[in-house]
């Protein structure tokens, strides 16, 4: 795998950590900040930082270290999640996007200096930063908090490294000065838990280097008390591409597990880690508790600043300290060490304060925890991988001519007169089921592009002045890929209008007898093969007198037109339509509307409105749930064979002479249960020959569509009801109005796929305009 | 006396060359490794300069290793300093 490769990979990691850390921050500002949530954002951000780390992306990582360094004392409950801080963390994640923006795409490298600011000020004034003690009882010796530097050090915290990196980076340097900063680093280590850490081949022939990942090891607490040289064969022998040797290394009891796993987060399955093995032979307690690491780094011992920030170190002095609260958390209340004050130059380091130490119990429930989570974690890596998407629509496409064949050779059977076979529809039901799991690899749940939506708000309203609430339903709905990408602009267009034109400021809301705060709903769901995707909010509802003044003035209808409430709602998706007074930067050219439907349309969609003066609109997007294959009914019309989608169809009949009407010379109206819909010949659209003319002689089609209601078309005959691939008319000919694509029928000839909805809208206002 | 001077960089390379130059050496005679200029160090040389005492000590064979500040702190923090120095 090429470094490019690589690469690729962390991009597609760093935007799914993004939209993880997104979901999270949401959350916690609902007030649902569990471990689970606070940890998940965290590990999303140190996950980025590591990659960052890696392939030396140094502003991306710098940032990320110190976000990461804030959410370390929100997960430590050092911080207190409150509303401002989940405001700060929601925008240093919108930072962190920009920051990810510019190392993937070449974006302007974001100015993170008052942010980074601002994160470091909410640490200095952490409520338990002074406190020297605890703040909870507890049993076990506790260990501090890394201590973090402004700014890591060059090759800080990588999670792994290319052998390419080693070029650019003094490792000796950079393992002591890490160290050096590190206080964990300078303090004794007493005897604790241990892990055998065993460099597989693969991390050597990946370009890894597992020095650095000890260094880490090394500066969260641990301890190499040996190394296993047994396997190092003879330099007759000795291949540096292989890996011979083996690392024990001693953490403090009360290191939290899951900060070592983390260090291996980005090595997979390159490295054999076996958890709490014995103490080599030869090495005593004492001598670990009496290795002076400082020494042993040659740390310079810094010079006491009176202003220091003070650290809270491993004591193993277990004796009951006064000051100490007990806490529910705690079962019991058991003696706590006594912690020693080691002062720290501040130039060095920001203050952190001791994290607490589970109890007895608790602390044996984390371990559990955390064993039981390891093999979870590495059973979900392993259900999962990463395709070329360029292999999977080649997929598709295959599947696509195997359900085109699979038709030809059903007709081909209907023709010899064996179409009833029990293979033939063993076969048809395992050519949908093949074509359905196809299609579900593309589909992606649409919460990736509901999550780009709260950032977009908050800069909205940051520019508005508005308050929004951000309501999500359906996060899980998924939909094709290429659906889900080309959906971005056209939802991305109905939340700006939205908060623009549709939501009121506060003062106006308050005024108009609502909450101050606006809603913004976005929903998805899945119906009649279709997804409905929803935009509604409970501002003021479309002006629709002031729409209509707008298009006379504008030309667009004539001052005498007879409208209704749906035309003129309606008129907004004219190009050019806009009753914004000014233009700003959010909405008012009258192209966002416009380019709406347009996009909409180009996914075999529909877009349509309702809207209550005063309570608010709602924009419905009906989109196909994949734009390869779909369902469709074959219907004849003269010489030609046509298919209508199945998501237009509901119902089809062969209507009596009392249920159709004449209106007019040319025009039939089709009574179904009292209600009249338009009767459309298909034979003018398609120019066909022979076609049958009257309606009680032919098949009448009903079909519902988004903007003009149902209507009924008028058909010889229909001849199945099948899946057909759909390909692209604009891609091999041209776009045609009324056509939507073209298809091949299992008796090889090509036929037209309908836009039902174009059609008839075309249709009725033709219709209108004759009348 | 053999002696083989070890670059800055102790990078795989390195140790491949390493390897390859003292192969011909193990049982020649005394071999220096100076590693006097060592900035960097990897596993690979690690597991190299031990194989390199081992083969070394097979062979009754006398090998020393100078190394540097920052070589010798990187074997002291990786447990092996006993098999290298």
């Amino acid at each position: 795998m090429t470094n490019e490769e690589i690469q690729g990979i962390f991009f597609l990691e760093c935007e799914e950590a993004l939209t993880a850390a997104e979901a999270g921050l949401a959350a916690c500002r609902e007030g649902r900040h569990d471990d689970d949530t606070v940890n998940g954002v965290f590990r999303a951000v140190h996950s980025i930082k590591g990659g960052a780390g890696a392939f030396c992306f140094t502003a991306l990582q710098a940032f990320t270290h110190g976000f990461e360094t804030t959410l370390s004392d929100v997960r430590d409950g050092i911080l207190p999640i409150e509303d401002s801080l989940v405001d700060l963390l929601l925008r240093a994640l919108d930072m962190l996007n920009d920051h990810f923006l510019a190392v993937r795409d070449g974006a302007p490298l974001p100015d993170d200096a008052a942010l980074l600011a601002e994160l470091a000020a909410v640490l200095v004034q952490a409520p338990d930063v002074a406190e020297e003690t605890p703040a909870a009882p507890a049993a076990e010796p506790v260990v501090a908090e890394p201590v973090v530097a402004e700014t890591p050090a060059a090759g800080d915290d990588l999670d792994f490294d290319l052998d390419s990196m080693l070029a650019g980076m003094a490792l000796d340097d950079v393992d002591l000065e890490a160290a050096a900063a590190a206080p964990e680093a300078a303090q004794e280590t007493v005897p604790g838990w241990t892990l055998l850490i065993r460099p597989l081949d693969a991390a050597m022939a990946n370009g890894g280097e597992p020095i650095l990942l000890l260094r880490e090891l090394e500066r969260l607490g641990g301890q190499c008390i040996h190394c296993d040289v047994q396997a190092v064969p003879h330099v007759d022998e000795i291949d540096t591409t292989e890996s011979s040797l083996a690392w024990t290394f001693l953490f403090p009891e009360a290191l939290d597990r899951k900060k070592v796993e983390e260090v291996f987060d980005f090595v997979g399955d390159d490295f054999q880690l076996s958890w709490d093995v014995p103490v080599p032979a030869g090495f005593s307690a004492e001598a670990a508790s009496t290795i002076d690491v400082a020494e042993t780094i040659e740390t310079p011992a810094p010079a006491p600043v009176a202003e220091a920030a003070p650290v809270v170190a491993i004591a193993p002095v277990a004796e009951p300290v006064a000051e100490v609260k007990p806490t529910a958390a705690a079962p019991a209340p058991a003696p706590a060490p006594e912690p020693v004050v080691t002062p720290v130059p501040a130039a060095q380091a920001e203050p952190v304060a001791a994290q607490p130490a589970p109890a007895p119990a608790a602390a044996a429930e984390a371990a559990t925890g955390d064993k039981g989570a390891a093999p979870a974690a590495a059973t979900g890596a392993s259900q999962s991988i990463r395709i070329d998407l360029f292999k999977l629509d080649r997929l598709i496409d295959t599947v696509g001519e195997l359900v085109i064949a699979q038709a030809m050779m059903a007709q081909r059977l209907a023709w010899a007169g064996t179409a009833a076979v029990e293979e033939l529809a063993t076969l048809e039901s395992l050519t949908r089921d093949i074509q359905e799991s196809a299609m579900a690899i593309r589909a992606q749940p649409i919460g990736s592009v509901f999550s780009r939506v709260p950032r977009m708000l908050r800069e909205l309203q940051t520019s508005t002045g508005k308050r929004v609430r951000l309501e999500m339903q359906g996060e899980a709905t998924e939909l094709d890929k290429t659906v889900i990408e080309r959906l971005g602009e056209p939802l991305t267009h109905l939340i700006r209008n939205a908060v623009d034109h549709g939501l009121e400021t506060p003062e106006e809301r308050i005024a108009a007898g609502k909450p101050g705060e606006g809603v913004l709903t976005l929903s998805a769901e899945q119906r009649s093969g279709r997804i409905l995707i929803k935009v509604s909010d409970d501002g003021k509802g479309i002006d629709r007198k002031r729409v209509l003044a707008k298009a006379v003035e504008r030309g667009l209808v004539s001052p005498e037109a007879q409208m209704s409430d749906e035309d003129i709602d309606n008129l907004i998706f004219a190009p050019g339509f806009s009753t914004a007074a000014t233009i700003s930067n959010i909405s008012g050219r009258g192209v966002g509307m416009d380019v709406v439907r347009q996009n909409v349309k180009d996914l075999g969609g529909r877009i349509s409105i309702e809207s209550h003066p005063g309570k608010g609109s709602c924009f419905t997007l009906a989109l196909p749930l994949t734009l390869a294959i779909s369902d469709g009914m074959i219907v004849s019309v003269g010489d030609q064979t046509l298919v209508v989608p199945l998501a237009h169809v509901v119902e089809s009949l062969r209507p009596r002479p009392e249920e159709v009407a004449s209106m007019g010379a040319s025009r039939q109206m089709l009574n179904v249960r009292g209600k009249f819909i338009p009767i459309l010949p298909l034979l003018e659209n398609v120019g066909a020959i022979g076609a049958q003319t009257d309606p009680t002689e032919a098949v009448l089609v009903i079909v519902d569509t988004e903007s003009a209601g149902q209507a009924a078309l008028l058909v010889d005959n229909i001849r199945d009801q099948r899946q057909f691939v759909i390909k692209s008319l604009d891609t091999h000919y041209r776009p045609v109005n009324g056509v939507a694509g073209a298809t091949i029928l299992g008796d090889g000839r090509v036929a037209l796929i309908l836009d039902v909805d174009s059609l008839v809208a075309d249709a009725v206002a033709t219709r209108r305009l004759a009348a | 006396m053999h002696v083989v001077s070890l670059p800055e960089k102790c990078d795989r390379v390195a140790a491949h060359d390493l390897a390859q130059q003292l192969r011909p050496l193990i049982g020649q005679g005394d071999i220096t490794i100076d590693g006097t200029a060592v900035r960097q160090v990897g596993q690979a040389m690690l597991q190299t300069l031990v194989s390199a005492r081992l083969s070394a000590g097979h062979a009754e064979q006398k090998l020393s290793i100078t190394a540097s500040d920052q070589m010798r702190r990187i074997c002291r923090m990786t447990a092996l300093e006993q098999h290298i120095l």
